[in-house]
């Protein structure tokens, strides 16, 4: 906030494993989570960020960075985001709407959604519950219940196998 | 289902096409589940909103923690050619129905949980209308505020008709959108939430515009998007703010 004139701040962000990175404050502010520690004078000196380990928030800085050099052209934002998301992995996605949550940064996490429910819906039950840690709490019968109850509800236009 | 475990082997590298990987999924999830195991239920909830419903619903297998997420998506959309894969068939007489049906049954399974917005695109022939009406009935107990309904897939593809009576059985909508169908004027009930309408598209049959507006009491927006020229005598309307006619000829 309080810039020296001519220069644009800098923030000085820690990720939980002790990794430091410098941003543009106008960069930065992209989250709300920051925004409100600068407003509030807290962002002097480095500035924790608990949720968030080196590996995302440099990611997550290459998109603040990227998004904010973009002007208020939604498409190209989205061009962006998109190209932005393409080559990520699963795991990097999950870590990236973790991330997104804890910073309050809305268009990241919309992105991310959408790109994680891309990859989702596509898969089977299986390889969703295996990438995401989910363990199956059903017993048999109930989750054939579950599953009677979805086939139910689409049957007639079922037109894949949601095994 | 080996055709699974192939695309993980190349997404981690360290896999073996091996049926029983229990000891390594187990190991590996274990890991994975202290970072995805974080995920609040609103994340999940923002991941689902983002599938086709019917991808949505399915995920309601996953586990009991699952169970009931996809019911708190309130912003609904469901197109045939999502559910069907393919444009209906003019000539295949029971599709839109069954698509109606599919929906009917969903919205039976969001019995209890509100829905915000609900947007339909199924090109409705020879529709049933008892089934279409269950429709109109769940969604005024859902508490819906904005309908989209897109009753065909192109100009003329539709034979249906939009009764003007049903909207006072979804007493919260705000706002409507309906394309491509007819609309005869058979407005004898009031409809005094409604702020919103847009037709485009729509057959205006003679004496329906005054229909809505004699009986719409809160309308302040209305929007025609037309391809016939129609006598209007409406400009009288006080309460109404904003007119807007796009591709009048």
């Amino acid at each position: 906030m309080a810039a020296e004139t001519g220069t644009p701040t800098t923030l000085t962000l820690k990720s939980n494993d002790d990794e430091l990175f410098s941003v543009a404050e106008s960069a930065a502010i992209l989250s709300v989570t920051i925004r409100n520690m600068v407003e509030d004078g807290c962002a002097g000196g480095v500035i924790p960020l608990d949720n968030v380990d080196g590996k995302t928030l440099a990611s997550v800085i290459t998109y603040m960075n990227g998004i904010s050099a973009i002007p208020a052209d939604e498409e190209k934002k989205k061009s962006y985001r998109d190209k932005f998301l393409s080559d990520k992995d699963f795991e990097t996605l999950a870590d990236m709407v973790l991330a997104a949550n804890y910073l309050n940064m809305s268009c990241l996490m919309d992105a991310v959604s959408a790109k994680i429910a891309q990859v989702m819906e596509k898969k089977s039950v299986g390889w969703v519950r295996r990438k995401f840690g989910i363990e199956n709490d059903y017993t048999p019968e109930e989750e054939a219940a579950v599953k009677e109850e979805h086939k139910w509800t689409f049957e007639g236009v079922e037109t894949d196998d949601d095994n | 289902m080996t055709f699974y475990f192939l695309e993980i082997t190349f997404a981690d590298n360290l896999l073996t096409l091996n049926e029983n990987c229990d000891y390594y999924y187990s190991s590996a999830a274990a890991e994975k589940k202290d970072i995805i195991s974080q995920l609040p239920d609103d994340i999940l909830i923002s991941i689902i909103a983002h599938m086709p419903v019917k991808c949505a619903v399915s995920t309601s297998v996953l586990s009991k923690r699952w169970r009931n997420l996809h019911r708190c998506v309130s912003d609904i959309a469901f197109d045939c050619r999502y559910l069907l894969g393919h444009q209906i068939d003019p000539y295949k007489l029971h599709e839109s129905n069954l698509i109606i049906e599919s929906v009917n049954r969903f919205l039976w399974l969001r019995s209890g949980s509100k829905i915000h917005s609900f947007r339909l695109s199924c090109c409705f022939y020879k529709l049933s209308i008892y089934q279409f009406n269950h429709c109109i009935y769940s969604l005024g107990r859902l508490g819906v505020e904005k309908l989209f309904l897109r009753c065909g897939c192109y100009l003329g593809s539709s034979d249906f008709s939009f009764s003007l009576d049903l909207l006072s059985e979804i007493p919260s909508l705000k706002y409507f959108e309906l394309s491509l169908c007819s609309l005869p004027p058979s407005l004898t009930k009031q409809c005094n939430s409604l702020q919103d309408l847009c037709l485009s598209y729509v057959n205006v049959c003679p004496g329906a515009i005054e229909c809505i507006l004699s009986k719409c009491s809160r309308l302040i927006s209305f929007r025609m998007v037309i391809s016939s020229r129609l006598s209007l005598r409406i400009l009288n309307w006080s309460s109404l703010y904003s007119i807007t006619y796009l591709n009048c000829r």
